[in-house]
């Protein structure tokens, strides 16, 4: 008897200890504005007539905006909801982030589930998984509830979804960089996140056309690798390729980690220099090897300016207002329209000098 | 005469027959890299990237000779590392201090392990990934999941001996204490004997609370150890990256010859376990392999090695029935 009632204990405390990740997260930001936005909900049970509600003279404080991040905690977001709470603040709206504490995108789903339900008028997402997430950001679209995506190019079931830069330019502007750092000779490697991630792929695909077609004495030394995630692993992989390929005069790493195993490893080998090393990195992590001249130069969008764009469209549909040529997003770049998605150039270089301005 | 047949055992046991695998691809990643692969520093290159892993392998080990699994042991990993970079950050201190920092916490959560794995008759895979997902769960809401870096002098000035004395020296000083563990002493007898055969130790007078204290307190010493090897290997402290690699460490161990089923396994076939995935994977890139063909090629050639050693082992066994027979 006392041992079931330990294992009840324990299996209680185990599922517990695997939802309560999620759960805690999005209670303390979502329980207050679920109160209020019920009676709003109990009222107009028609989505259109809620709509119609958002656009009646109501001060805009009254819209809900929820933002769902990938995962909360890290840096990275704690930039961008630094950018949302900064949009809050000068549009006075309530907006706020919320998500889970693993990039998982099933609790994602759970989390924007539970959102709709509590009547938010608009849902910001960053994905962790496209498809995973259409049927639940329908069914919010169905309630009447207008979704915003970024990372996510031509998501379904988003009413629009904000890209801060445009790939190709992004990836020219690494290679011409990583052109230019090493003269364009010698041979250069490539580290992505996986093989599999679109976007890391999508970039070291046009790294390897514009090198190329323009600098014609550069050569790719080996396939791209799948170390950017794991800076041990892309320190290893660093200090085999160096081994390897005695004319390597170029790292370019994209996914955050490549970068600054390969600046470890060319650190622990006096390389620094004779090797150079450009990409993703995120500033505050990369600081000391800019400094040192370990990596050259990092290459990323601002977060900050992620989170207050997604809110502004967010905000410009609650208003009624349509997005067409002449919409623009106040101190950003140009925007190109490609179906529902907008694309903003509007990439960072992170240097020696400037990496403590970027504030992640 | 005794030694003698334990010598003559040696040649037919199975960790011999993974020896010369092991020596056949080194001979053949030698030729095929025309030498860059057996230059000495290659070779401490791949030791010391592969030291970490190697660290809770041993750990790991222990778990399974006991007759349990662990999984948890990257999650333990990451809150030891977490740990002693924070200390790192705010007290400087040494290396003695964090070495001992990342071991205490290791072993702690070691022996939450240990006990639940005593009191519930639960399959040990269930409870380590259970606590697996707490831990882990834990330390990223602690941490927020951000990655600790820009560590003092001390750790972060890499020399190649101070490179070689934390990641090498720390996995040949686990190797020897836990061969000495293992071979040496009762506790080591004891897991085993509880691997073997749980209830006829607990008949024999072995206190199972005990022994399971001790093996998973130990793979959780090993793989805070482990995960703070990799921390200055990497110069971060970088909670979701042991995370998920499970399964590489698992690998080790099961190439080492350890039976999954418990009281099978020692030192010496994990030691081969490690080097062979290192040298692997650091040969995969030597020889220019395309990183789209690698695990193919990694995976046929792990199928090979085995094949070739399981049906060795398998007609060694078969001959010498024949001979007890005759």
């Amino acid at each position: 008897m006392k041992k079931k009632v330990l294992a009840l204990v324990m299996v209680a405390a185990m599922a517990l200890g695997m939802t309560a990740c999620g759960a805690k997260q999005e209670a303390p930001a979502a329980d207050e504005p679920a109160k209020e936005e019920a009676a709003v909900e109990e009222a107009t049970e028609e989505p259109a007539a809620e709509e119609d509600a958002a656009e009646a003279p109501a001060p805009s404080s009254d819209y809900e905006i929820a933002v769902v991040v990938k995962v909360v905690g890290i840096d990275y977001f704690n930039v961008f909801e630094d950018g949302v709470k900064n949009f809050a603040d000068e549009y006075g709206v309530n907006a706020y982030v919320t998500g889970p504490s693993t990039a998982d995108a099933a609790e994602q789903v759970n989390i924007i589930n539970d959102l709709v339900s509590s009547g938010v008028d608009a849902l910001v997402v960053v994905p962790n998984d496209a498809t995973v997430l259409e049927s639940a950001l329908q069914a919010a679209q169905e309630k009447g509830v207008v979704v915003v995506t970024t990372e996510s190019p031509a998501q379904v079931g988003a009413d629009y979804d904000v890209e801060l830069i445009i790939n190709d330019a992004f990836a020219e502007l690494v290679a011409e960089d990583a052109a230019k750092a090493c003269n364009g000779t010698g041979e250069y490697a490539l580290y992505v996140g996986g093989l599999t991630v679109p976007l890391h792929n999508a970039w070291a695909d046009h790294v390897e056309e514009y090198l190329g077609e323009n600098y014609p004495e550069m050569k790719l030394a080996t396939d791209r690798i799948a170390c950017g995630e794991d800076a041990a692993l892309a320190r290893e992989t660093t200090l085999d390729l160096m081994k390897t390929y005695p004319d390597l005069t170029c790292i370019i790493g994209f996914g955050s980690q490549g970068p600054i195993g390969a600046a470890e490893a060319l650190t622990e080998e006096n390389k620094i220099g004779e090797i150079a090393v450009l990409g993703n990195i995120i500033p505050s992590e990369g600081s000391s090897y800019l400094e040192s001249g370990a990596i050259t130069s990092g290459y990323l969008w601002s977060p900050f300016d992620a989170g207050m764009a997604s809110c502004y469209i967010a905000k410009t549909l609650l208003d009624g207002e349509t997005i067409d040529e002449n919409f623009k997003i106040p101190n950003m770049g140009d925007i190109a329209f490609e179906g529902t998605t907008l694309w903003i150039d509007n990439p960072i270089v992170i240097t020696a000098d400037n990496w403590e301005s970027f504030g992640f | 005469m005794n030694s003698k047949s334990k010598k003559k055992s040696f040649f037919k046991s199975y960790e011999f027959m993974l020896l010369c695998v092991v020596v056949v691809l080194m001979v053949v990643l030698s030729i095929v890299t025309q030498g860059k692969f057996i230059k000495p520093d290659n070779l401490i290159d791949v030791i010391t990237s592969y030291s970490a892993y190697g660290i809770i392998t041993v750990g790991c080990l222990f778990v399974i000779i006991s007759g349990g699994i662990d999984i948890s042991f990257m999650a333990v990993g990451a809150v030891a590392q977490y740990l002693a970079a924070l200390y790192m950050l705010n007290n400087g201190g040494n290396f003695v201090i964090i070495y001992v920092i990342s071991i205490v916490t290791g072993m702690v959560l070691g022996f939450g392990n240990a006990i639940l794995v005593n009191k519930l008759k639960v399959p040990t895979l269930i409870i380590t990934i259970a606590t697996m997902n707490i831990i882990y769960g834990l330390i990223m809401k602690l941490s927020g999941g951000v990655r600790l870096h820009g560590f003092p002098k001390w750790f972060s000035q890499k020399t190649d001996v101070s490179l070689f004395c934390v990641a090498v020296g720390t996995l040949v000083v686990v190797l020897i204490l836990a061969g000495f563990i293992l071979k040496k002493t009762k506790i080591g007898r004891e897991i085993y004997a509880i691997g073997g055969n749980m209830e006829a130790a607990k008949r024999c007078g072995v206190n199972v609370l005990k022994v399971h204290m001790f093996v998973y307190g130990f793979a959780g010493a090993m793989a805070g150890l482990g995960a703070l090897v990799k921390c200055y290997l990497s110069q971060q402290a970088a909670t979701e990256a042991l995370y998920g690699n499970e399964m590489d460490v698992l690998s080790m161990v099961v190439l080492g010859g350890v039976s999954l089923s418990g009281g099978k396994g020692n030192i010496f076939g994990t030691v081969l376990g490690i080097i062979l995935i290192g040298i692997l994977s650091n040969g995969m890139i030597l020889m220019g392999v395309s990183s789209y063909w690698q695990k193919l090629v990694i995976g046929i050639v792990i199928l090979i090695s085995f094949c070739i050693t399981g049906w060795r082992v398998e007609r060694i066994a078969k001959k010498e029935q024949k001979g007890e027979a005759i």
